[in-house]
């Protein structure tokens, strides 16, 4: 978190955030199922100004062999910003944060994915982000989830995420990329959202113990409401041909 | 490997039935810890520690550089993890583990969110000359939970550290290094506690082969001033929200009890 | 308490409560407790007390007994590896495809099957560790290999639509083409053609079957779309003659 410019206000008198939200309001969200033709299954993801694109492949047998599981299919994850995808040109490869990135992200999906059915195998999730502007790992989850449920591979539940967050001493939902500069504290959050099932929560920043808990129900309503759109781009990728022939 | 793993997590989980860990422990106990500051020289600042069989050892050098363009008035500090072979059979040799990169990550968070080091004072020439704090973890044997393991050596470390007094110069520009040394401006004590979810048991302070077989585990890093500075779930698995308030109340109370073990305070 | 949230047919995505109760779960569905929930996206099937849910999408799982269109992808000493679309290389040995003992060190099995060559074969066994073994003895044309043409790869789930109710939708298609066409339970379809137009049409039927296969009324646009491109070619003089389909084809 950076400090923040003198006389800044996240949230004005009338309880209004920068981009005019208020504190429990989600960004914008759009989600479109099956984009890419050579994956074997696709989202993309448009959150506010984050656009993510996700692409699955696989179960597919992996070498060398040494890399495979006997009981079950190994899940990869790589998370990568595009180099125009923020202010100042990102130096393209994996940097640390990727690398942590994608491995919380990979642990956040693991628990959905029935890994049992595919023994030996790997399933590959690739989440590129096109544009960042905070959030784009929840964007990511959300879009890697509807991206395995495209390619057909069985899994529990769908995995939402959304992060809650403190600006100007106050809780609130989903941060823009300002407030998370100059906010106190972010909290990602991904659920399975049948169980209650929290399968990725970080924190960066400073709160107490009520503030943090408080962070973490309000990110867990913020990924029910991102659940529903999941579950609606699902269906309408699949709905939709149905409607195209007019039957 | 798969079948012991298989053996072991069959034979850890009938233990957990009954409250009891492979180790005799029981669910809420850390395992023994010590902490020995200023164990290398050349060192600013130094700390070995063991927990239980894992054994950290962790080195802070400071050196004057350049603050980063958007934060001028701010010294700097970087942490960084090394999983050496020599710590453990899953250790390879090559570019750093996705494991380091992400405990060192949450050490970092741990310290840098509380605002443990006054980075303020770090600065010698505003924009221009500050001080960088390298803090460099390498683990020496890992028998599970290097991260709290870090996370404690870090902290006793940087309390440990003295650095030359420096004196600049404006007229010409000079800085000169002092004989007279003075300690690291360490303003908070933040200590990560993790635990590990293994067939919906809790554990705290997960030892190695608990680690092999848990599904997932979290961490909350927790300072004196009873704020909250990182969290972190690691791994597969799944958390309740029930879990994650006991989760944090077992950190405030473990750290608490850590805290007393380091050097120094 | 016995209860159904579903009905035939309907679309459902993974997490989608589906019954609660004493019924046997399905493909495409797990258990949680007493409920019973989609894994996958697709159509929700109930019969006789099993809910199971068909894919919309996904990998190919073999079941023995399956015949399905391969690629060779590997020769070794004495058996193949085969792509056949699922998460896993098939294998195929010398004496599933030979009748009667076999000398493999008199025996080029390059000049049987090469890499690169389209087989047709069966499942023969699959096991728990996920070993595919196929078997291309007393198969059609000795399972090949299949010369010219193309392969065309639609969902597996997508096959008894591409083959209709007694082979209805791909004797149309094969028909009305003039095209050979062997579709494999794979998803993986072979079609070969006189004219290399007609075997693009006939791949764009098959295309069309895929994307549409879950509407109905799907024979007839099939049937539609076919004449008027047959049209089409005729007027161009590619083809001399709309071939007619017999009473009750393609119904």
């Amino acid at each position: 978190m950076m400090g923040k410019p003198e006389g800044l206000k996240l949230i004005d008198e009338n309880g209004y955030r920068l981009d005019g939200r208020k504190k429990y309001e989600l960004r914008k969200i759009k989600m479109e199922v099956g984009v890419l033709k050579s994956a074997d299954g696709s989202a993309y993801v448009e959150w506010g100004k984050n656009k993510i694109m996700a692409a699955v492949y696989g179960p597919r047998e992996i070498h060398p062999k040494h890399l495979q599981k006997p009981d079950r299919a190994i899940l990869r994850v790589r998370y990568n910003m595009a180099p125009f995808s923020v202010e100042e040109r990102k130096k393209p490869g994996p940097d640390r944060r990727s690398v942590e990135i994608s491995k919380v992200i990979r642990g956040a999906l693991e628990p959905a994915v029935i890994l049992e059915l595919f023994p030996r195998t790997s399933i590959d999730i690739f989440i590129e982000v096109l544009q960042a502007d905070a959030g784009t790992r929840v964007a990511g989850i959300t879009a890697a989830s509807l991206a395995l449920a495209d390619a057909g591979i069985p899994m529990k539940d769908l995995v939402a995420a959304c992060a809650a967050g403190k600006i100007d001493g106050e809780i609130a939902l989903d941060l823009n990329k300002e407030e998370d500069n100059y906010g106190e504290a972010d909290v990602p959050v991904a659920i399975m959202p049948i169980k209650n099932d929290i399968t990725l929560l970080q924190m960066d920043g400073y709160l107490t113990k009520e503030e943090f808990l408080e962070a973490v129900k309000l990110a867990i309503k913020g990924a029910k409401a991102v659940y529903q759109k999941q579950r609606e781009a699902l269906r309408e990728k699949y709905l939709k041909i149905v409607e195209e022939v007019g039957e | 490997m798969e079948i012991m793993a298989s053996i072991m997590k069959d034979h850890i989980l009938q233990l957990l039935k009954e409250d009891k860990r492979i180790d005799g422990r029981g669910l809420e106990d850390f395992r023994p810890l010590t902490v020995e500051t200023n164990v290398i020289e050349k060192a600013e600042g130094s700390a070995l520690v063991k927990l239980g069989d894992t054994q950290i050892l962790v080195g802070i050098k400071v050196d004057l550089g350049e603050p980063f363009p958007d934060l001028p008035n701010m010294g700097v500090i970087t942490t960084n993890v090394e999983f050496v072979p020599l710590a453990s059979p899953t250790f390879e040799p090559g570019p750093p583990d996705e494991r380091a990169i992400e405990l060192a990550r949450v050490v970092d968070r741990g310290i840098r969110e509380s605002q443990a080091i006054d980075l303020e004072k770090l600065v010698i020439v505003p924009g221009k000359l500050v001080r960088v704090v390298f803090i460099d973890v390498h683990v020496l044997d890992h028998d599970g939970n290097l991260l709290d393991a870090s996370g404690i050596g870090a902290i006793a470390a940087l309390l440990s550290t003295r650095i030359p007094k420096v004196e600049y110069n404006e007229e010409t520009e000079e800085v000169v290094m002092l004989e007279e040394y003075e300690k690291l401006p360490v303003t908070r004590i933040p200590i990560p506690v993790t635990l590990a979810k293994i067939g919906g048991n809790l554990v705290v302070d997960p030892n190695f082969e608990e680690e092999q077989v848990m599904d997932g585990k979290i961490t909350i890093t927790t300072d004196e001033n009873g704020y909250i500075s990182a969290v972190q779930k690691s791994e597969g698995g799944s958390f309740k929200l029930e879990e994650i308030a006991y989760v944090t109340d077992l950190a405030y109370k473990k750290a608490s009890e850590i805290r007393e073990k380091i050097p120094g305070l | 308490m016995k209860k159904i949230f579903v009905k035939n047919r309907d679309l459902v995505v993974p997490g989608t409560l589906l019954a609660q109760g004493p019924f046997k779960n399905g493909r495409g569905t797990f258990k949680e407790g007493n409920r019973l929930y989609s894994s996958v996206v697709g159509l929700v099937r109930v019969s006789n007390g099993t809910v199971s849910v068909v894919p919309l999408e996904g990998p190919y799982i073999p079941e023995v007994g399956d015949t399905v269109i391969g690629k060779i992808v590997d020769v070794k000493f004495s058996n193949w590896i085969v792509d056949i679309g699922a998460p896993y290389q098939a294998g195929l040995r010398v004496q599933d495809v030979i009748e009667g003992r076999v000398d493999v060190l008199k025996t080029d099995l390059r000049k049987i099957f090469d890499i690169g060559d389209i087989i047709y074969a069966k499942v023969k066994a699959f096991n728990e560790i996920n070993q595919i073994d196929l078997i291309t003895k007393g198969m059609p044309f000795n399972g090949g290999p299949l010369k010219g043409g193309q392969l065309v790869e639609i969902t597996p789930s997508k096959v008894p639509r591409l083959i209709g109710k007694g082979g209805s939708m791909i004797n149309m298609i094969k028909n009305l083409t003039g095209t050979r066409i062997i579709v494999g339970q794979n998803g993986w379809v072979w079609v070969s053609g006189r004219k290399e137009e007609l075997e693009k049409l006939a791949i764009e039927a098959i295309l069309k079957v895929n994307r549409e296969s879950h509407t109905q009324g799907l024979t007839d646009r099939v049937r539609e779309m076919l004449v008027k491109r047959l049209n089409e070619l005729k007027e161009q003089g590619i083809i001399e003659e709309v071939p007619q389909l017999e009473e009750g084809e393609g119904q």
